[in-house]
């Protein structure tokens, strides 16, 4: 339970914020909203994953607009439906993440691995460079960050067909 | 328990070898006994390798219960060099040089040089120096001259020392020099080793010898074959069926040897890669398993690249040996003998002939293994040169490009491109050479076969073996000498795959018998949580034991105190830091816990309490969530986000697109020190310990981000016992206490202000150069 004391709060402190105490709303030009209890209210906010690849429901870290935290949410679940379907928009705008569906073909050529894909966004190639944005998660899923910093997201390898498996297998 | 290599002397954990101090001789005793007075006792004699003031030779020091004399060889006849009477000596004193030390007697009068060594008999005198300290009439133990650090710190850059057996050129990274190694222990260890192999061995070692088998026996069914099978002396149908059905009955053997011999060379291959593999992940594994529980100590001595060339490139010649070089010499031992026997049966004269190359095949192959291993070392010298190169050059492109130097820096890789080129051109030539003259001495074989033979076949009056040889003998002939001459040539290759091995697992070896030197005392206790009082009392202590970095040094921190260490470099301030920590151990006084010495406690326990914060902050492969919470992995997001707020890094942290999840460490995202610093600062915040190590980075960041690290410290050490080796005038400020250290002493202790009061204050002194030096940068701009 968090007590509502910004002023007492030193600057090297978590402020944890307690999802049934907020409200977060877009106002006219999309821009979102924070109301904490019935005191704080701040505007425009916004919000930033902590753990955006293995928590992204957890720890969103919001920010006002001179990029001060106000304070971290615990957990998405535990906010009212209108606040939580907002905060997922905003996050959903500015986190680009596409869901692998089928891996097409994998090329390598002066350094730059082309991946042409089926996504649940649509189809497409993104270029990767170096091994290192091809980064396996623990639990088994593989991340691609494209260099435009997109990301794109291959499940776990029985989610894919026969085809799209082996192309992975030569390139992890 | 790591066996004793028999015949070497057991080394010190630590740094040097202590060679064998080589005590004078009975003859020697009775030359200079002339020169002794009635009733003069000899108390002490040595042998040093050279001869003042500055040659190599012979000189004795004497030690008597009166004087202290040095001889030299003159002629046949010793001379006296150098005397001193004992009551005249205030102290004995030792002067170090690179290379050589020289010993001198301090007198009222000045100082008499005595003797000068050489390294290899440091120790020695080492030992001489303090008996004769002993001897004087004001015994005291004088120290040593001020090239005390300097000279550790040369001690331990050295890349060879000498052998304690036999005081030759030894490397660094062994025990005992090459000469001395005992070869054939060695290779008693490997073969023991093997032994947990043994079913797989014995399997693959079964196929194999089928398949050897499979490889000589057709050679005899041929004879078969040409002699009764294919020979008709009469024709005639009844004669001809039992010839065809021989022909089947022989070409169906011989067909089965070879479908056979297919299979089961298929399965023999894959079992011995496979236990091969096998054989090669043990040994990693032990060495790694050995190598966590080295103390730092063995760490400072060695480099990294050095151990992970142990762990990976010995362990696959270690394999090679004990899987494949085992088996194949019993292997082509036997080969070679059932060969010879069957050939010799068959028919001696010609046997003979076959195998005379044999012996000159041995010394052709036995001469060029010899040459091309010192092309080919030759070789692999040029090349890691022109690696070297590289590896210099590239990261620095910008100063050669600065300093327009790419013509200088082409030509001299053009060089060292050109010396590797030649290098391996003379290795092919060499090999070229002999791969023919081997093949033309085999083929000799071969026409001795045909030649002769073929005339022995003619001269066989009846065509049937056995009245001579005959057509299907010369063939077989022929087959098994093809057999015959690839395992003579593995056979003499031997010995340098023996000789390989035996390196390799010298190195291994060495690394698997060095004793981890910090080791919990048994009985050793849980250490509970503490209260954070640190006392170190009359504490000494030298990497190298010669050699002390810090002397007598006694102090006592409460609870919660911040202690600043400060002095010059080399004073002893790092050294302190790591007694604390028990990365090693005082070699004389205590270091105390909470009024308990770290000794009876456990390592775990004690280190769990302590938290370190260093100069370079490392970074392991990893998010950053995983390196804050390094110390403690099951920490929840929370702990963790609490932990880099408190350090000024969650800022910074969640401008990375992954945030947490961003990896960093060797191939992953780079950090800026300052981001690094703060990363490591919140993994300390995290493991919240009682007692926190801060070794402040030198490197300069700009003023911001100095704020926050500032800010970042002053959370971390609030309410801690905290060492911190202070560069910051600031961290200094904060200091509850100072404590000074100079040349290894306690020199002053105390706070800010009590310090900068006294005039002629070590503390002071720094100060003011420090202030003298920000002044200049102020006027500046």
């Amino acid at each position: 339970m968090d007590a509502v004391d910004t002023g007492n709060r030193s600057k090297g402190d978590l402020r944890l914020l307690e999802p049934r105490n907020l409200r977060l709303r877009t106002d006219a030009y999309g821009r979102m909203h924070l109301e904490i209890g019935i005191e704080e209210r701040y505007g425009p906010v916004r919000a930033v994953r902590c753990l955006p690849l293995t928590k992204p429901d957890r720890f969103i870290s919001l920010q006002d607009e001179e990029g001060e935290e106000i304070g971290i949410i615990p957990e998405v679940s535990q906010l009212d439906g209108e606040s939580r379907r907002v905060l997922e928009d905003d996050l959903a705008l500015y986190y680009l993440k596409a869901r692998v569906t089928a891996i097409r073909k994998v090329e390598t050529k002066n350094g730059i691995i082309t991946w042409e894909l089926e996504t649940d966004l649509g189809p497409k190639t993104a270029h990767v460079r170096d091994r290192q944005n091809i980064r396996p998660m623990p639990d088994g899923r593989i991340i691609l960050t494209d260099i435009h910093d997109a990301r794109y997201e291959i499940p776990v390898g029985d989610a894919l067909d026969e085809r799209s498996r082996d192309w992975l297998m030569i390139e992890i | 328990m790591p066996e004793e290599i028999p015949g070497c002397a057991a080394t010190p954990a630590v740094g040097a070898a202590e060679p064998q101090p080589v005590q004078l001789t009975d003859a020697v005793i009775q030359e200079i006994a002339p020169f002794l007075e009635s009733g003069e006792e000899v108390r002490l004699g040595l042998e040093a390798d050279m001869v003042l003031p500055a040659s190599f030779g012979t000189s004795w020091l004497i030690a008597t219960d009166r004087r202290i004399c040095v001889f030299v060889q003159n002629c046949k006849a010793p001379v006296v060099q150098a005397e001193v009477p004992l009551r005249n000596t205030i102290s004995i004193r030792r002067r170090d040089g690179l290379g050589s030390s020289v010993l001198e007697a301090h007198t009222p009068e000045g100082a008499v040089p005595l003797v000068r060594y050489t390294e290899a008999r440091a120790g020695a005198f080492d030992a001489a120096r303090e008996q004769l300290l002993r001897m004087l009439p004001e015994a005291g133990a004088e120290e040593d001259d001020d090239s005390g650090g300097d000279h550790a710190e040369r001690q331990m850059r050295k890349k060879t020392l000498p052998c304690p057996k036999c005081a030759g050129p030894m490397p660094r990274w062994m025990n005992v020099c090459p000469e001395c190694v005992d070869r054939r222990q060695l290779l008693v260890r490997l073969v023991q080793r093997a032994r947990r192999y043994s079913k797989p061995i014995v399997l693959t070692f079964v196929l194999t010898a089928f398949l050897r088998f499979c490889a000589i026996y057709p050679a005899v069914l041929q004879q078969e074959l040409v002699d009764r099978a294919l020979k008709l002396n009469v024709r005639g149908p009844e004669i001809l069926q039992v010839h065809y059905r021989m022909l089947w009955q022989i070409v169906f053997v011989l067909a089965l040897i070879r479908v056979a011999s297919s299979v089961v060379g298929a399965i023999q291959q894959f079992l011995m890669t496979s236990l091969g593999e096998r054989v090669t992940n043990d040994f990693r594994m032990d060495i790694y398993t050995h190598l966590q529980k080295l103390g730092v100590n063995y760490y400072d001595q060695k480099e990294t690249g050095w151990i992970m060339d142990r762990v990976t490139g010995d362990t696959s010649t270690l394999q090679t040996f004990m899987t494949d070089t085992l088996q194949k010499t019993v292997l082509n031992g036997v080969t070679l003998l059932v060969i010879a026997v069957v050939m010799f049966s068959a028919n001696p004269l010609l046997a003979t002939i076959a195998l005379l190359p044999a012996p000159f095949v041995c010394l052709i192959s036995a001469s060029f293994m010899k040459k091309t291993h010192k092309i080919w070392h030759w070789a692999w010298r040029r090349r890691s040169r022109m690696f070297a190169l590289l590896s210099n050059v590239l990261p620095g492109v910008r100063v050669v490009k600065a300093f327009v130097q790419e013509d200088r820096e082409h030509e001299r890789f053009r060089r060292q491109s050109e010396e590797y080129m030649n290098a391996r051109v003379s290795a092919a030539r060499a090999f070229a050479g002999f791969s023919r003259s081997t093949n033309f001495v085999m083929s000799l074989s071969t026409l001795g076969i045909w030649g002769y033979g073929g005339y022995l076949v003619l001269r066989n009056p009846t065509g049937r073996p056995e009245d001579g040889v005959t057509i299907g003998i010369l063939v077989m002939f022929i087959a098994l000498v093809a057999q015959f001459y690839s395992p003579l040539q593995e056979l003499t290759n031997m010995s340098q795959q023996v000789q390989q091995a035996a390196t390799s697992g010298q190195r291994v070896f060495e690394v698997l018998d060095t004793e981890p030197d910090m080791k919990d005392a048994p009985g050793a206790l849980e250490l509970e949580q503490i209260e954070g009082k640190v006392e170190l009392r009359g504490v000494s202590f030298g990497y190298d034991e010669r050699r002390p970095v810090l002397r007598n040094v006694s102090f006592v921190v409460q609870p919660g105190e911040m202690i600043g260490l400060v002095g010059p470099s080399g004073a002893g301030k790092s050294t302190t830091v790591n007694l604390i920590c028990r990365f090693y151990d005082a070699t004389s006084g205590q270091v105390l816990i909470d009024g308990r010495d770290v000794r009876d406690v456990s390592l775990k326990s004690l280190r769990n309490q302590i938290g370190i914060v260093l100069q370079e902050p490392f970074l392991f492969h990893g998010t950053i969530a995983d390196n804050i919470a390094y110390g403690c992995p099951d920490a929840p997001m929370e702990r963790i986000v609490r932990a880099a707020k408190a350090a000024n890094a969650h800022d910074f942290v969640l401008r990375f697109p992954d945030g947490y999840d961003t990896m960093v460490g060797e191939r992953g995202t780079r950090l800026s020190g300052g981001e690094r610093q703060r990363i490591s600062i919140a993994r300390a915040i995290l493991k919240d310990p009682r007692i926190l190590i801060l070794d402040e980075a030198t490197s300069s960041v700009d003023t911001e981000t100095e704020a926050l690290i500032r800010e970042a410290i002053d959370r971390l050490v609030h309410g801690r016992t905290t060492f911190a080796i202070a560069h910051r005038f600031s961290t200094l400020q904060h200091a509850n206490r100072l404590i000074v250290l100079e040349k290894g002493k306690l020199v002053e202790e105390g706070t800010h202000e009590e310090l900068l009061s006294k005039p002629d204050g070590v503390f002071r002194r720094l100060c003011d150069v420090q202030k003298q030096l920000s002044d200049v940068v102020a006027v500046g701009g």
